[in-house]
């Protein structure tokens, strides 16, 4: 049986590969059914499992837990089939209305958090991502992996007042990116 | 290392959770006390967050690339398929279309038999599944007396067999009081709850109440069984809280494999006492 408190420790000690073995090997096939009876393929239950599984790293991260003790992968499955749902009300496909209601106010409020979540951190991606690859690696070996700023211009073969600028630009050119 | 760099170690330490108490009390009054710090707390914190959710975002992408390659995917839609071969849906989606109208008229004259036949006495699925009792198995006292079971020194072994015996011999109310009794010692023996709430239920309807208390604190469990949900489902039922009902069975319903059938029966009976 899977153990919610088992995958939030591997999720805390960044075992990934350990954590998605054991969600997809017991609960991909659980959502794939309840997909399939939906009108969903193969395709859609990856795309939307992969979504599911980022919103349960996102509700871990936000809250430190999914607010559940039991039926880990009854969560997995019913954010799967939120997540087609979803795609299908943006693509204007109308969904069957055989119950399904239930299932949307089910999730619907915690969906609405997560959409703040998640813009944010896609606005903060783009403002990374506006930066040159030289910027993006120093603020991630500096910000992210805590290396000192002599060690990352030995690293990069570059001065250490190089790398002083460059932390201090891309910071502030994040900061101006992301509206402060 | 200069100022600035001491700064970056311990903001990391303390968005990691590695601060100890002394330093983490030092670290953040220096935070409500010098608004540059704070800022820079917050600037390290939020790229840390947006850094850690991109590596694992990066690892789901190769992790889902590597079964992809490894057909995982394509292996399970295969076993689902087998299954479902055993039951075609399409098959059987399609002569239920054809069958409908002639479905819907043996229903209808079967319920006016039944009606006719029955009277009052035709049950539905809820009762049903409150009225079927649930039989205690011979070894439950023992088990519970013997060793190795973990609540056996606090339960009373006797009135354990007093209430085994009255439940057994349809003497609900007696069996009621001596499981309360049993519980007060030993409060986490999830079968003796269970039956407890089967004997509220079995006694008379003005008691289904007590009976979802028991049993909406079973369903939060871990491990919790089938008998717990569709006992609950029927007690919801009972009450007329159908909208409840249909929201609990529902969740459920997903993770339901071969009581399926009567998860679903449950929950049109609901809809339809709703109407």
């Amino acid at each position: 049986m899977l153990k919610i408190k088992e995958l939030e420790t591997d999720l805390k000690q960044k075992n990934y590969n350990h954590l998605f073995e054991k969600v997809y090997d017991h609960c991909f096939a659980k959502a794939l059914v309840l997909m399939r009876g939906k009108g969903g393929n193969l395709t859609d239950t990856k795309d939307c499992f992969q979504e599911a599984m980022i919103d349960f790293y996102v509700k871990i991260k936000q809250k430190h837990t999914l607010g559940i003790t039991k039926n880990i992968c009854g969560f997995f499955a019913r954010t799967t089939l939120f997540k087609w749902y979803k795609h299908l009300r943006a693509n204007k496909v109308k969904t069957t209305s055989n119950g399904d209601d239930e299932l949307i106010h089910l999730t619907e409020s915690n969906e609405k958090e997560w959409e703040v979540f998640e813009e944010r951190f896609r606005q903060m991606e783009a403002c990374v991502e506006a930066l040159t690859k030289t910027y993006q690696e120093t603020l991630k070996a500096y910000y992210f992996e805590g290396k000192q700023v002599k060690e990352i211009a030995k690293e990069a073969q570059a001065s250490e007042s190089a790398i002083k600028v460059r932390l201090f630009d891309g910071r502030k050119k994040i900061k101006t990116c992301m509206g402060r | 290392m200069n100022q600035q760099e001491e700064n970056n170690i311990i903001i990391l330490r303390y968005i990691k959770g590695e601060l100890g108490d002394e330093e983490l009390r030092t670290f953040e009054q220096r935070m409500a006390n010098d608004p540059e710090f704070a800022k820079e707390v917050a600037f390290a914190k939020e790229y840390h967050a947006f850094q850690e959710r991109k590596e694992f975002e990066e690892a789901l992408k190769t992790f889902n690339q590597e079964k992809k390659e490894e057909g995982f995917f394509e292996k399970i839609e295969q076993q689902i398929d087998q299954e479902t071969q055993k039951t075609p849906t399409k098959a059987r989606k399609s002569i239920t279309k054809w069958l409908y109208p002639l479905a819907a008229a043996a229903i209808l004259i079967g319920l006016v038999l039944a009606w006719l036949l029955l009277g009052q006495t035709g049950l539905e699925t809820s009762e049903k599944i409150i009225a079927e009792v649930s039989p205690i198995s011979e070894n439950f006292v023992d088990e519970r007396a013997g060793s190795g079971f973990s609540g056996k020194d606090s339960i009373p072994i006797e009135i354990l067999k007093i209430a085994v015996r009255a439940y057994g011999n349809g003497e609900y109310k007696a069996a009621a009081k001596a499981f309360e009794t049993c519980l007060k010692s030993a409060k986490t023996d999830t079968d003796i709850e269970f039956y407890l709430a089967k004997s509220y239920l079995l006694m008379q309807p003005s008691q289904t109440d007590k009976a979802i208390s028991i049993l909406e604190n079973l369903s939060q469990g871990e491990g919790q069984e089938e008998r717990t949900i569709l006992h609950l489902g029927a007690a919801y039922i009972r009450r007329g809280k159908y909208d409840k009902a249909i929201q609990f069975l529902k969740q459920e319903q997903i993770n339901a494999t071969d009581y399926l059938k009567k998860l679903d029966n449950l929950i049109k009976e609901a809809k339809q006492k709703k109407q």
